[in-house]
């Protein structure tokens, strides 16, 4: 079925509102300010994994020409004496410049009392394991326990069951370009901090709560973030920042984190490893399912993991399922999310136990998908049983499944050599995300008509990767029926002068600042039409009432006699700015039913993903190919089509990345991470990229929760790195055992017996 | 580990060689890694090229056009070689910072002086910046970066890594693309420096701005900079590079939004 036509959402001719401000250089990033009138500050971090801090000693730091003050976990809230990790923050040092500053680190004594400590999440699970510390009384914490009928009769009455397990996935910091940093001062008894965040709403909170500061003294600004993907959502550089600051009686301080630092003190994607039951039918029919995975949490006690099974609970129809997530503590740095808050890892476990069970019942994995997968319209098989108000996921399988040749190309699992003797493999994997939900009943959002017709708004979040604002902007005109040139952005990322429009994150802006955009636009769009009935042009219609207008190109249109128009501009002529608030909504199925769920329920609204990776691996060297990488995304509906499609095609580039060259690296017995440059952790550079033969496509599910059946659109690279591990045991016939690392050449060759 | 992964990871980590910067000098590291479940042990040898800008302006003889690289050596050559007040009749005295012409090594002196030399004040240097000359008083160990950006409050040039491995302080030093990052601040006395601010004239975007904005090649913005300096440099040598071309060239920097299609298509062909 067609689906309305839009006017402004999905234009691909729409750029990003800030694009100028970036292509000259002048888009302000936290740091880029007060050039010649700041000092800096710099972070010292723990070289112990587990113990505690028995004393510091900063006077030789303090004798230093240049430095001026020294903080420690006794100023810093959220700052311990405990420590639970190697590079933890200890202390830090404000300096005339940050070259000083790094180097008074050195000078700072910190000794410690030495515990026992665990790195290595098995060895955290093993009975008798020492405790880390980080939770009370265990190192492991069953965050999920969820059983759907009765999973082990269903197993053991099964015709086909089998067991399969996968090893930890990858773990790497996140590695953001931007490193960690924040600008802060006092004016009296008002701090001001610049920091780059996903949320500076979040952080602003974050920092009241820290400080125990009235709310109206914090003034927190995020213009830009370089990347974020999950990292910058916490209060840490703005909160240090502000109390180096303090320490020196207000003075602007920038504190800027040296990657070293960054990747230490701030979160990495944790990793999974499972194991999975399968009872099935010998055609491939999955009756039940076991699920267990344990995820690596570090030194966070709250690891965002318990979720790393949604995709396989909530893709196939399944009636039988227990699925359960442990979450074990060990000392070892911050896990947090990555683009994803579970997806990555948790789908490269199910992912890999499904490709298995086809591999065990000598089946293309693709059928074993597709006989499997829930309706669309089928409501969750879990309580409370909602269905979903829009998802795409068979039709970007079936689009998956032709765009790549995958029914010619498609063989059993390490039996087709190409012609210059490598292997080739093919994969596709995919499911419902737990991203990019509709969920704005607590966002707001503002927008202001001016005189001369055109509005600006004012969108309480940062520019995150995406164009989170732009987003905005695209709603609002398409709401009031604007020229998308006519509207404006305003200040955005600014607690001062904006309200919280969500956090960017979860992809969750579209539906959260996105459902209040449509609030906002449409108080205004009724305040406008009231005014417009007024106008000359319009008011000598007789009997014209507010319900007979709509909008088009910047137009108040009188709807039974189209000819009877007049301009915004015209509109607003002789009148003052007028503002409108909007708050955004939770998900209800508000469009349309589905599956017979009348409108008006509660739904749920989600993005989705799907990826196919075609692979050549080299049966002599172990070197990967990714000879193409198809990824599809569902939408509901496309709102800011350039920054689509960029989202699609950046994150499947790093999933590249994370598939065959990302890890962080540690020496185990110390817990000290040793590599951390980008050139220690593999990080991909132009030369690694597939150009050409990266494809990517928005299918639009049109949900019935969202702006304009808009959703967030997940992470769509979420699948990627499945399809590839599963490409390249479709190539070799044989899995590689990940060991916490990437799928390294000297990694297939020793799956294949060759090292 | 085999010899072949050897090879390829090396190869892969050659991309500071192949960062478009004129090679000056190579470090060779060597990392001993445990892989955080200690399961693997590999020993990595990994080859860095540093790169330093050898791009010194020239002081040119006007009697019989040797080069020299100091005003001071110039000086002596001229005075032990040609009689003062020798009539130039071909060539003039240049500043090689500038351009300006002059006719006698008084008159140069009295430019470079005014504009370009440091007098006699420690940790003082005169440079070009976006065609301005300016002077700054610099400490010895702080990097262009910070000069740029802390002094000059240039804050276009942004720095992700601050050890030359991802490009997002690359700026132009007489031409050539170099890691600001890497370069200290009293390496630049008398050279000339763009930014990315000199790119637009404040009123219109320059063809190069223009084709990014048009293909938004950028997502964060955070490496843009870099890349667009990075591809100034590339499209003055070769004004419609393939995309292997621009691959090469632009191999030291990193983007980690993951725009790297869009940006290495986007310089590809040129403007
Ligand atoms: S900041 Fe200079 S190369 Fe990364
Ligand atoms: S656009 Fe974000 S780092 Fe390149």
């Amino acid at each position: 079925m067609a689906l309305p036509e839009l006017k402004v959402m999905g234009n691909a001719a729409n750029h990003d509102k800030t694009a100028y401000t970036i292509v000259t250089g002048n888009a302000d990033f936290a740091s880029d300010r007060l050039a010649g009138r700041k000092l800096y500050g710099a972070v010292k971090t723990s070289t112990i994994m587990r113990g505690v801090i028995t004393s510091i000693d900063a006077s030789k730091a303090l004798a230093e020409p240049g430095v001026r003050a020294v903080v420690t976990y006794e100023d810093v809230p959220t700052w311990s004496d405990a420590i639970f990790a190697w590079g933890q923050e200890v202390a830090g040092v404000v300096a005339d410049d940050p070259f000083i500053a790094e180097r008074a680190l050195d000078l700072i004594d910190v000794e410690y009392e030495e515990r026992p400590g665990v790195f290595d999440p098995d060895e955290a699970m093993a009975s008798g394991a020492p405790l880390t510390g980080i939770r009370p009384d265990s190192n492991t914490r069953l965050a999920t326990d969820l059983t759907r009928g009765d999973p082990d009769g269903a197993i053991a009455a099964a015709p086909v069951q089998l067991e399969t397990t996968f090893d930890y996935s990858t773990t790497y910091q996140h590695a953001t370009l931007e490193p960690h940093q924040s600008i802060a001062w006092w004016v009296g008894d008002q701090v001001y901090i610049w920091a780059p965040s996903q949320h500076v709403f979040g952080m602003k909170n974050g920092i009241v709560n820290a400080l125990g500061m009235p709310a109206n003294k914090v003034h927190v600004y995020t213009h830009f973030t370089g990347c974020g993907h999950g990292d910058k959502t916490g209060t840490n550089t703005g909160e240090v920042s502000a109390i180096m600051s303090k320490k020196v009686n207000g003075a602007p301080v920038n504190l800027i984190k040296t990657r070293k630092t960054n990747i230490l003190t701030h979160s990495r994607q944790f990793s999974i490893k499972s194991q999975i039951k399968w009872g099935a039918t010998q055609d491939g029919k999955i009756l039940a399912v076991d699920a267990k995975f344990f995820g690596n949490g570090g030194r966070n006690a709250n690891a965002p993991i318990g979720n790393c099974h949604f995709g396989l609970r909530t893709t196939y129809n399944i009636p039988d399922a227990r699925f359960q997530v442990t979450i074990i503590s060990t000392n070892s740095p911050l896990t947090g999310y990555w683009r994803c808050v579970n997806d990555p890892p948790g789908a490269v476990n199910y992912d890999s136990a499904l490709y298995k069970l086809a591999a065990h019942l000598d089946m293309d994995p693709y059928e074993v998908i597709m006989n499997n997968l829930q309706p669309n319209d089928a409501p969750d098989l879990d309580p409370p049983n909602r269905v979903w108000g829009g998802i795409a996921v068979k039709e970007m399988f079936e689009w998956l499944h032709q765009e790549t040749g995958y029914a010619s190309k498609w063989h059993k699992p390490g039996t087709k050599t190409l012609p210059d003797g490598r292997m080739h493999g093919i994969a596709i994997t995919g499911h419902r995300d737990s991203h990019g939900a509709v969920n704005g009943a607590s966002r707001g959002m503002m927008v202001t008509m001016t005189p001369d017709g055109t509005c600006f708004v004012n969108v309480g979040g940062a520019r995150g990767c995406e164009g989170g604002p732009t987003v905005c902007c695209h709603i609002v005109a398409e709401t009031l029926g604007m020229n998308y040139e006519d509207v404006n952005l305003g200040e955005w990322g600014d607690t001062d002068t904006s309200i919280d429009s969500g956090i960017q994150a979860g992809s969750g802006f579209t539906g959260g600042a996105g459902s209040a955009s449509v609030g906002a636009a449409t108080e205004m769009r009724e305040k406008l039409f009231a005014r417009a009935i007024t106008k000359a042009g319009l008011r000598e219609i007789e009997g014209i009432k507010v319900e007979d207008l709509y909008a088009e190109n910047s137009e108040v249109i009188y709807r039974p006699d189209p000819t009877k128009r007049i301009t915004y501009r015209q509109v607003m002529a002789g009148t003052p700015p007028t503002a409108a608030s909007g708050n955004g909504w939770a998900s209800t199925l508000r469009s349309k039913s589905v599956g017979g769920v009348p409108q008006g329920s509660v739904c749920n609204s989600n993005g989705n993903a799907c990826t196919a990776a075609e692979v050549a691996v080299d049966p002599d060297t172990g070197a990967v190919e990714v000879l193409g990488l198809w990824n599809a995304v569902d939408t509901g509906r496309t709102v800011f089509k350039r920054g689509t499609i960029k989202e699609m095609s950046t994150g499947c580039e790093l999933q590249i990345w994370q598939a065959l060259f990302a890890g962080d690296v540690y020496d185990k017995a110390t817990g000290a991470l040793i590599g951390s440059e980008y050139t220690d952790s593999m990080y991909f550079t132009p030369k690694d990229i597939i150009g050409e033969n990266l494809h990517v496509k928005d299918f639009e599910s049109d949900d019935a929760a969202g702006p304009f059946g808009a959703h967030g659109i997940g992470e769509p690279c979420v699948t990627n790195y499945s399809s590839i591990i599963c490409a390249i045991f479709n190539a070799t016939g044989k899995w590689v055992d990940l060991d916490k690392g990437p799928c390294t050449p000297n990694k297939i060759l020793k799956s294949l017996g060759k090292a | 580990m085999s010899e072949k992964e050897e090879t390829k990871q090396i190869s892969r980590r050659q991309f500071l060689r192949n960062a478009g910067i004129v090679v000056g000098g190579t470090a060779v590291g060597s990392s001993f890694l445990l892989s955080a479940c200690g399961g693997e042990e590999v020993t990595k040898t990994v080859t860095k090229t540093v790169n330093v800008t050898t791009a010194t302006p020239k002081f040119v003889c006007p009697y019989d056009s040797q080069e020299f690289d100091t005003f001071a050596a110039l000086q002596a050559h001229v005075e032990a070689n040609h009689s003062a007040g020798d009539p130039i009749t071909v060539n003039k005295f240049v500043s090689p910072y500038d351009g300006a012409e002059f006719d006698t090594l008084e008159q140069l002196k009295a430019h470079l002086d005014a504009n370009f030399m440091s007098q006699g004040e420690p940790g003082v240097v005169s440079f070009l910046v976006n065609g301005k000359p300016v002077t700054v008083k610099v400490e010895d160990y702080w990097t262009l970066d910070f000069v740029l950006r802390d002094r000059l409050a240039l804050y276009g040039t942004k720095v992700g890594c601050g050890v030359g491995q991802c490009g997002a302080c690359t700026v132009l030093v007489d031409g050539v693309p170099t890691f600001a990052c890497l370069t200290l601040g009293i390496e630049i006395a008398g050279k000339s420096i763009e930014t990315i601010e000199s790119l637009s004239d404040g009123t219109n975007l320059s063809p190069l701005q223009q084709k990014f904005y048009d293909n938004e090649a950028f997502q964060c913005g955070f490496c843009t900079s870099g890349f667009m300096m990075a591809a100034k440099a590339l499209l003055a040598e070769n004004p419609n590079p393939t995309v292997d071309e621009v691959r090469e060239a632009v191999a030291g920097h990193i983007c980690t939004c993951g725009n790297l299609k869009n940006t290495v298509a986007t310089i590809a062909g040129g403007v």
